[in-house]
């Protein structure tokens, strides 16, 4: 089991095709050293509140940010983000939202679930990057090279 | 002298027999020129004799009361007429015994009855009606004061088939008797008439229900499947970039042409994608429509254009008149016609394009014309058609879904769309518009023609 104490972004995406694309482009700007990436709803739930697999993570150590897809098995995207904006402990988290069409943004935005930084896959980016500013993730810019 | 020949022959009469003589009605010439007529008794007055010896005669003028007995006559006859011919059947029953005392003839035929037939029976006796029918109808009068309207009732004779009727009636004094006068009309017709509509607008509404699932299941097998076709698109795209990327250098000159075929049709899938959702969207939306500005839309195009393609063309704009648009959709549409014609004369030394509106008998009708290649106004039927193109991909790009979009926008604007064009003499692309108030030229702040 990987060292799950200090993530810094989890990865939330079933096809593990877009994760490789997404992954790549994060690594090839140096953020992908604390990435962690699962694989459906259920999985992404378990690591933010410290349960079933993930029960020996401390739940105080979140996530810095969470980039979510939409269409997951067990438990839908929009299910994870609701769990995570609802509860105290953990709405502060920052989420970017993973969407394949403008389409999907307009259906999210009408969960009205406090949302505000989408990424459309494949993930450019600098599309990428204009998220996490919008979402204030200074941070983030100090580890990205140059080009 | 013929009055006077008349008058002494009945006065020898009485007084040759010694009889009284009524003389009911004669007609006579008044002194004053006109007729009369008068109903005279004689009456022989006997002497002392015994033998009549004078004559008293007493007239009275009858002239009115004849005129009056004739307009009652005559009165009676229209009605008579007027009863015999209806197309409805027409009775008087005594309210008492329920006996019939007239029938005209409609209501014999009607009944299959004869006028002599009804004296002294009821409806139940001639077959028309059930004793339970009859009562509750009676009843019914009564209620009402011998006033019916309207009451519907199945007929359904022994022999012959049965009908719907329709009866009205009133109490009114018929030869000295309290007495109902009824119409009936054979309202069968009427009635299957109305069944068969109700029934075909049963249909209809099951037609029109089975026609909104279809519609709703396209709309979503539609959006699933370019949904579920982006995934694995947006494999092959990444993976080819991917490659690129990371093993161009290992790639010769063929290699690299290959893989850029790889994602130049992998692009070119994606746009489809697109278009594809776009039309199908289309279905769905609902258009609301308001005056707008249209040298203002079409700016607004112009912007949008000038920052996504870069075209030579010289485009000028005319006056446009305002119209009754959805803004959304109506940018779509000359978006796709403004971008064709730059396209479709992009290969000209000199492009031209010139956009322009006129009012022509209650339509507004904006054209945009160029001078590119046109098309052979051969192949017309395929222009609007979905993914159909008239040109060969190498020659121009396109999905051949914009015309297609465009159409179903008028359409919806309840407008047309056409075009003129010849080969390499450009084309002329317009649609029409209902002008439901009078068209207004919209002004300009920069004055009349604009140059782009």
């Amino acid at each position: 089991m990987a060292e799950t104490r200090n993530i810094e972004i989890l990865l939330v995406e079933d096809n593990p095709n877009d994760a490789e694309m997404t992954i790549r482009a994060l690594k090839k700007n140096n953020l992908a050293n604390n990435l962690y990436h699962v694989s459906d709803g259920e999985e992404a739930l378990d690591f933010i509140f410290g349960r079933g697999q993930f029960s020996d993570r401390a739940r105080y150590n979140s996530p810095k940010l969470v980039i979510l897809d939409l269409k997951l098995p067990k438990v839908d995207g929009l299910e994870v983000l609701k769990e995570i904006k609802e509860n105290a402990e953990t709405k502060t988290i920052p989420v970017v939202i993973m969407t394949s069409s403008r389409e999907e943004r307009d259906l999210v935005d009408g969960y009205k679930l406090g949302v505000n930084s989408y990424v459309v896959k494949p993930v450019e980016f600098g599309d990428f990057m204009k998220a996490v500013t919008q979402l204030g993730l200074y941070w983030m810019l100090q580890n990205v090279t140059a080009g | 002298e013929e009055q006077a020949d008349f008058f002494t022959t009945k006065d020898r009469e009485v007084l040759g027999k010694g009889v009284l003589v009524d003389i009911p009605e004669e007609k006579i010439q008044a002194a004053a020129g006109d007729e009369r007529w008068l109903h005279t008794k004689k009456i022989p007055l006997r002497g002392s004799d015994g033998k009549p010896a004078f004559l008293l005669g007493i007239s009275e003028d009858i002239t009115e009361k004849r005129a009056r007995e004739e307009e009652l006559r005559r009165s009676n006859d229209r009605f008579d007429k007027i009863l015999k011919m209806s197309p409805t059947a027409i009775f008087v029953s005594e309210v008492e015994t329920g006996f019939f005392l007239y029938v005209n003839e409609t209501f014999c035929r009607l009944f299959q009855v004869s006028g002599k037939e009804v004296a002294g029976k009821t409806s139940v006796d001639l077959g028309i009606s059930t004793p339970e029918r009859r009562a509750e109808i009676t009843q019914n009068m009564m209620r009402n004061n011998g006033r019916v309207r309207g009451l519907e009732f199945r007929y359904e004779p022994a022999h012959g088939e049965a009908a719907d009727l329709l009866m009205s009636s009133e109490i009114v004094e018929f030869e000295g008797k309290k007495c109902f006068l009824g119409s009936i009309s054979d309202i069968t017709e009427r009635k299957r008439s109305e069944e068969k509509i109700a029934r075909l607008n049963d249909e209809l509404e099951e037609s029109l229900r089975q026609l909104g699932t279809v519609n709703k299941e396209l709309e979503a097998f539609t959006y699933s499947v370019s949904h579920d076709l982006r995934a694995p698109l947006r494999a092959v795209s990444g993976y080819a970039n991917m490659l690129e990327e990371e093993y161009n250098q290992l790639l010769d000159e063929e290699g690299r042409r290959l893989l850029g075929v790889i994602r130049y049709n992998a692009k070119k899938m994606g746009q489809l994608i697109d278009d594809l959702l776009a039309f199908s969207r289309l279905g769905r939306k609902e258009i609301e429509t308001r005056p707008e500005n249209m040298q203002t839309l079409v700016e607004g195009v112009m912007i949008e254009l000038r920052k996504t393609i870069d075209y030579k063309a010289k485009i000028t704009i005319g006056e446009l008149h305002t119209a009754n648009v959805d803004y959304g959709l109506m940018h779509q549409v000359f978006l796709n016609l403004i971008s064709n014609a730059i396209k479709y004369s992009s290969k000209k030394k000199k492009p031209e394009i010139s956009i322009s509106s006129e009012v022509r008998e209650g339509e507004i009708i904006y054209s945009i014309r160029d001078n590119g290649v046109g098309f052979d106004m051969r192949y017309y039927d395929k222009l609007f058609g979905v993914f159909q193109r008239l040109h060969k991909m190498e020659e121009f790009e396109g999905t051949g879904v914009g015309l297609a979009i465009v159409q179903r926008i008028i359409s919806k604007h309840r407008g047309r769309v056409w075009a003129e064009a010849a080969v390499n003499k450009g084309a002329n692309f317009s649609f029409s518009l209902p002008a439901e108030k009078p068209a207004s030229l919209t002004q300009t702040a920069y004055g009349r023609n604009q140059e782009h």
